[in-house]
């Protein structure tokens, strides 16, 4: 079964499925598989930060010494 | 100190129980009123809903010890065959919120009205699981319905309490 990456559109989780699974009313597509990558052994994960910037504002604000840091 | 005893009302747990299939699931000790809902609530659907766990064990008989000392192995979960009510003809909803052969997640709330919505902080059990495959219920003089067989990956902790949001 070949697997893909979807967002949920609801939640906004980034994880694997099986292509038949694929429900286009609650999902969208992102990629296939790459190399090494399995459908079960895919984490679930925020899609990329950019698309939620409500979640990033603060947590920038609590690692702002950090970031400092990093610029230095 | 006296001691305290640990005696809660009694409640049933027919009407007070809620079951669901959620697609996806960040955290098992963390899981969001969002994540819940996004799924399907089969509590009007099943009959009856158990979660097991076993453990290994390992004794070892020291020379020295007549009684023998055992250790704690590893623990796996299981959850007996759901038995799920439907129509034999619409089903597409049920069958695509199971994602046959793909990680879904499990959950169970206790203890609170079965149709009483979501909300942070209610305690929920949540399974990560699979959903094998699924058979047509046996034909006999009951209800259509499918049985799904499930393998379990991960389980929460404990009941764990549901958060706001991610």
């Amino acid at each position: 079964m070949t697997g893909i990456i979807v967002d949920h559109k609801e939640t906004g989780i980034r994880y694997a499925i099986s292509e038949v699974n694929f429900n286009p009313k609650t999902q969208t597509k992102v990629r296939g598989l790459n190399p090494g990558e399995t459908v079960l052994g895919y984490k679930p994960r925020l899609k990329d930060s950019h698309s939620t910037p409500a979640v990033v504002t603060p947590k920038a604000e609590v690692t702002s010494p950090e970031a400092a840091k990093a610029t230095k | 100190m006296a001691l305290v005893q640990w005696n809660p009302s009694t409640q049933i747990s027919r009407g007070n129980v809620a079951v669901g299939v959620a697609p996806v699931v960040l955290d098992l000790n963390a899981p969001t009123v969002t994540e819940l809902n996004a799924g399907v609530g089969l509590d009007c659907s099943i009959t009856t809903f158990n979660g097991t766990s076993s453990t290994d064990s390992e004794s070892i008989d020291w020379l020295c010890d007549p009684a023998s000392e055992q250790l704690p192995g590893s623990t796996t979960h299981a959850m007996d065959d759901l038995v799920i009510k439907s129509t034999g003809q619409a089903d597409e909803e049920l069958i695509a919120g199971l994602s046959i052969g793909d990680t879904v997640y499990i959950w169970r709330r206790d203890g609170v009205a079965h149709d009483d919505a979501l909300a942070a902080a209610q305690m929920v059990w949540v399974w990560k699981v699979v959903i094998t495959s699924i058979d047509p219920l046996e034909a006999s003089n009951t209800f259509v319905g499918i049985t799904a067989h499930i393998t379990v990956m991960g389980r929460s902790k404990t009941a764990v309490a549901v958060v706001a949001a991610v």
